[in-house]
């Protein structure tokens, strides 16, 4: 079964029993649950279109585990196409969905994963890299989302995880025992992890040496016993409550983020990658971070094209599309969200070859690109407000559309172009709404800016890959201040 | 005639590949006698939704006889009227297929070399 239906994956979400809390109380059944399911919507619809001949050229691949094919989103890349094929897989799934597809972080787990517990068997004779393989064999030929987990609770942030007042602000293992570990912490932001089957947990940041007991790096099933999930509130996430779509915005697709609680939860021994070799985990937290800020430039991508469509078609509505403003906010608009692909593309096609033999894309261009992620789409935002004018704030509700005694005075006064149902309008303004300031504003603004690391993260790695002095250097041989300012021919 | 087709991924095209498809095979079935095939085919359509035509050609390369491809606009590397791009692509395969061939194994690359993510068991499916 190396490929799965989005059947056999919804099957796999309902046959299991995990711990999760919504508004104070136990979900029950959270596949079916209107808040929850369009994010397992967006995770479903990776399945579906690597099974369609329309995708499935990006959409798969064949791994070289197993010579088996694929879902792409569980490769190790083999050379700088499959990167380039990521960033591409990446901006198709933003257009199907509009939302966060959760299913990249796995991805880039598995290979950071896989070329820093190659290394660290080199260095250290440890069997890391075996036990993963394994483990990413059984996830290739089940067809498996896993999410890679990184970012703790962290406390208090001036300090390291072992000065913390509170050892578990940093997860870390509580107990080693013959069998295996017991870690004990909580991870932030985990937008796919309900809908995952497995976690990847990577440690949160380089580490001291005196820092072993947070330097473990290891996978467990969604549901195994201790793991708790606390559901994250977003802006109007109750819509999904009220009956109807329209002002949903986005009627089947969405994103969510869950606070993921490891309270006391064994590990085996065969899924342990990492246990406290600190000198590792800068390795593994920049590949996997390097790889994010790359994933960036493909999938706000995407959702950035159906934002440009959105704003287009407000305009077309509204009788505006012939301004010659609102022709140059839709390319500025296109320009912005081209230039993210540009350099999801860039650091993909400059990207090399590990020790392990996997791809890992260049760290100053994929750091370049997630540092725009940050700013670009908040400007496409705005952007596509302006176009699309302050009527999606004031516009009533899908109910009082319906309502027999004012709907018709609602829509008399909600008409744009005569030719242009009213609904149409209704629709399309909700889904700016959603992209900009709704629940999917979630994934498209604050993703943008604080998913794969916050601006200053990519700063910091921009400042420590370019070379500056190099750069002073060619500037004092241009202007005659190095010692040979002739040219030898 | 044996017809493979190709999609590419589909990220950002700039051409309804699934329609232009439509529009040949409904043009092809009208002129010959068109089978869908996964491997072996006369003729391999790659069809890719814009000029970068990402799809793998050393890939597919082995499953046809002979390739058209196309990519956004450009049907074999030359750009044409948009409207007419169904037809050109009848015209191109027409014109690449000969009706003598037959299919000799020998001609044909050993199976167990052909990449087993492509499809090679046999025929894909055409909606």
């Amino acid at each position: 079964m190396a490929l799965k239906t989005p059947q056999q994956y919804l099957h796999d979400l309902r046959s299991r029993n995990i711990e999760l809390y919504m508004f104070g109380e136990k979900v029950e059944n959270y596949v079916d649950h209107p808040i929850i399911r369009p994010s397992v919507n967006s995770v479903a619809m990776t399945y579906k279109l690597a099974l369609d001949p329309e995708y499935e050229d990006i959409m798969t691949a064949t791994s070289n585990l197993t010579g088996q094919k694929i879902n792409r989103f569980t490769h190790l890349h083999q050379n700088t196409e499959d990167l380039i094929k990521k960033v591409k897989m990446q901006r198709l799934m933003g257009q199907k969905t509009g939302a966060c597809f959760q299913r990249c972080v796995g991805m880039d787990a598995f290979n950071a994963v896989y070329s820093t517990t190659y290394e660290i068997d080199q260095a250290h004779g440890t069997q890391y890299y075996q036990r993963f393989v394994e483990f990413l064999k059984y996830v290739q030929e089940n067809d498996l989302v896993v999410d890679g987990c990184m970012t703790d609770a962290r406390g208090d942030r001036g300090k390291s995880p072992a000065q913390q007042p509170d050892p578990d602000a940093y997860l870390h293992v509580v107990e080693r025992r013959e069998d295996g570990l017991v870690v004990r912490g909580c991870k932030l932001h985990q937008t796919g992890m309900i809908n995952s089957h497995e976690i990847l947990v990577m440690p949160n940041n380089s580490l001291k040496a005196d820092e072993k007991d947070w330097a473990v790096c290891f996978a467990v099933p969604v549901d195994a016993p201790g793991m708790i999930y606390v559901y994250g509130r977003q802006a109007s996430d109750t819509r999904k409550l009220e009956g109807g779509n329209v002002d949903m915005g986005n009627i089947h697709f969405g994103g969510q983020e869950v606070m993921t609680i490891f309270n006391n939860v064994f590990v085996p021994w065969e899924r342990v990658f990492m246990d406290g070799e600190t000198d590792f985990s800068t390795m593994v937290v920049e590949r996997f971070a390097g790889y994010h800020r790359q994933s960036y430039g493909g999938c706000k991508v995407g959702v950035g094209d159906t934002l440009i469509g959105a704003a287009k078609a407000i305009a077309d509505y509204q009788g505006a599309a012939q301004a010659s403003h609102i022709k140059d906010k839709l390319v500025e608009m296109c320009h912005l969200n081209e230039t993210l692909y540009g350099c999801g593309i860039a650091c993909s096609a400059e990207g090399r070859k590990t020790a392990a033999g996997n791809y890992l894309i260049d760290q100053l261009l994929a750091n370049i690109c997630k540092q725009n992620v940050t700013r670009y789409p908040y400007e496409i935002a705005r952007l596509a407000q302006d176009i699309a004018g302050g009527y999606f704030v004031t516009m009533p509700s899908e109910k009082d559309f319906n309502n027999p005694d004012i709907g018709p005075l609602v829509k008399k006064y909600s008409t744009t172009r005569t030719d242009v149902p009213v609904e149409y309008r209704q629709r399309m303004a909700r889904l700016v709404e959603n992209l900009t300031q709704g629940s999917a504003a979630v994934g498209y603004l604050t993703e943008s800016m604080h998913g794969a690391g916050s601006p200053q993260a990519q700063r910091i790695m921009i400042t420590r890959l370019v070379d500056l002095e190099h750069r002073k250097e060619l500037a004092e041989n241009l202007c005659g201040i190095s010692r040979h300012p002739d040219i030898d021919w | 005639m044996r017809l493979y087709i190709k999609y590419c991924g589909g990220c950002n095209p700039v051409i309804n590949r699934k329609k232009i498809v439509d529009e040949v095979v409904h043009k092809l079935q009208r002129r010959t006698a068109l089978e869908l095939v996964g491997d072996r085919a006369d003729i391999g359509l790659i069809v890719g939704g814009c000029p970068v035509c990402c799809v793998n050609m050393d890939e597919v390369r082995p499953l046809a006889r002979r390739l058209v491809t196309v990519g956004g606009e450009l049907v074999n590397f030359v750009k044409v009227p948009i409207a007419q791009l169904s037809e050109i692509i009848v015209e191109q395969i027409l014109n690449s297929f000969d009706p003598q061939w037959e299919l000799p194994e020998a001609d044909w690359p050993e199976r167990e070399n052909l990449p087993q993510a492509l499809g090679a068991e046999g025929k894909i499916k055409h909606n």
